[in-house]
This record gives structure tokens, sequence and C-alpha cells, in this order.
């Protein structure tokens, strides 16, 4: 399939925008300022808790959603509200927070990667749960952005092309 | 209303959690949960739940492929997505496989019961 290009500042545009609508609606998290940054940089900082997806049209990208320990602690409490789980299942209802919120926002935004109209797919989202830097190798491009809440940062990560990660979604070192 | 069983099928713990108890707030019953299209299709044999709330993105199989194989193996099958790809090639997909409605994620109390109300009167409740 034929990569177009994107406007990277639309999409950065609209993810913190999908961003900000679910921290307030569902997550009860105020925005407090979006730094949106549209010139590529060669390192990213992954936080407490990172969460990952591949869209694939004719634009291959990944998504990561990288969450400050607070916030993703805040927005599990008022998305599992009304849910009584045992306290050692704690890590895996993070998990899905961190995925389930990626893949609703990104989902949303799908026929932003699909203007004419082609079908699109989303990866199962994975999670990263270590702090980390990930180093940008030749051919690929970082784009990041900030969105700082009242309970601490969200760092939304653009990561393409997609030669970064293998099948499975993980993670291939620099020069591996 | 009369209650009806239900089998969720999502790879998203919090999800599959909020829908069931959902379900249940709204009279029904949970026959099972599944994370993966393969499950369902491999549940749904089994149980025969009479409604299917069906994730699209899942590891293993995903939901149009399993809304497929369970239409192919019970063609009466009552599937409706729950998903957050709100593409109208998604949703065509959807349609096509079999399902016969959709709720876009986040998912709220008044449309869940909107869709699957609508599925129900026409298909269960016919008398």
């Amino acid at each position: 399939m034929q990569e177009q290009s994107v406007n990277i500042k639309d999409l950065m545009q609209c993810l913190a925008q999908g961003t900000q609508s679910f921290l307030q609606a569902e997550a009860g998290v105020s925005v407090t300022r979006i730094d949106c940054r549209y010139e590529p940089v060669n390192i990213l900082k992954l936080s407490y808790l990172t969460s990952l997806i591949s869209v694939n049209s004719s634009i291959n990208m990944f998504f990561a959603f990288s969450f400050e320990k607070d916030l993703i602690f805040s927005i599990l409490r008022q998305m599992t509200q009304g849910l009584d789980y045992p306290e050692e299942e704690t890590p895996d209802y993070l998990e899905s927070a961190a995925t389930e919120m990626l893949n609703i926002v990104v989902g949303n935004t799908a026929e932003f990667f699909a203007p004419g109209g082609e079908r699109v797919t989303f990866s199962p989202p994975i999670v990263i749960q270590e702090a980390r830097n990930m180093i940008r190798t030749q051919g690929t491009t970082f784009y990041s952005s900030v969105v700082q809440t009242s309970q601490g940062n969200l760092y939304i990560h653009l990561i393409g092309p997609r030669q970064l990660f293998d099948e499975q979604l993980n993670y291939l070192e620099a020069g591996s | 209303m009369s209650k009806f069983s239900f089998m969720v099928v999502d790879d998203s713990l919090i999800t599959q959690r909020k829908l069931s108890q959902l379900l249940e707030e709204l009279g029904h019953s949970i026959a099972c949960t599944c994370v993966n299209g393969q499950q369902a299709y491999e549940k749904y044999i089994q149980l025969k739940p009479d409604l299917v709330t069906m994730d699209i993105t899942m590891p293993v199989m995903d939901g149009i492929e399993s809304t497929k194989k369970i239409i192919e193996s019970d063609p009466e099958a009552l599937i409706v997505m729950v998903t957050s790809h709100g593409q109208k090639q998604t949703v065509i997909d959807a349609i096509g496989a079999g399902a016969k409605g959709y709720i876009l994620k986040p998912f709220y109390r008044d449309n869940v019961a909107q869709t699957l109300n609508k599925v129900i009167n026409k298909y269960l409740n016919k008398e």
C-alpha cells in the first residue's frame, strides 16, 4: 500500500483534543495546558506506564500514551467507579485503563487516517511498564506532545514508520 | 422487558466488567465473558446466549472475523458491536459480517439500552 503523507500538526491537535475530552468527561481530570510540538525529536521519554497501538491504513504509525503515576491511578479510580476488585489485581486494571483510553481516543480519530474512506485497522494495544528512553534510529521519526493535568502529565508520542517494533509490538533497541 | 442472556466479548478488563454490570442493571444475565474472537466463537457454540456484545480489535481473532464465524454457524445469532472505532468503513464491515447493531465507546447506559432494545424488540420480542 502506498504511504501517504500526514499533516503532523493537524494529527497532534486532533489527538490532544480527543485526549482532553476523554480526560475531562470520562476520567474527571482537568487539563491545565496542552503543549503540542510539531518538530521531530530524537528521544522519547516513557513515564510510569505507557500504552502503545499501531494504526494501519495508507498511513502506518504507532501511537503511545505515556502516563505519570498519579495520573494513571486517578484515571483508574474514575474508570472503575462502582467496580469491586481485589487489590492484587490493581496492575491488571491499571493496564486496562491505559490501553482502553488509548484505544478510545485513537479509535475515535479513525476518520483522520482515512480521508479517502480507506479501511483503517488498529492493533490490540500493549503496555510498557517501565520508565525508559526510546532512541530514534535511522529512518524513524518521533513526535511528542504533553498534556498537563491537575493529576500529572500525559505524553502523546507518534512513532513512524513501524519498523521500530517487531510483530508483537516489542521495541527493537537502536542498532539491533 | 424480558431478561436475556448475554455474552460479553472484549479484551479490556474494565470494559468487560462495566458492560456486564450495566447489562445486569438492565435486568439481563451474563452467560459468559470472552477476551478474544476465537474464544467467543467456541463459547457461543457451547452456550448459545440470546445476544452477544462484540469488541472489534482483539488479539488472536478480531470481532469482525468472529462475528462472521458465529453467523456462519448460527444465522440467527444476535451480535451488537461495542467498539471505539467509529470509521464508516468499519461499521460497514461489521454490518456486512452480520452484526445487528453498533455502539461506539465510550458507551453510556442510555445509548446501550436504546441500541439493545431496538435489537431485542426487532428479533426477540416479535409477538
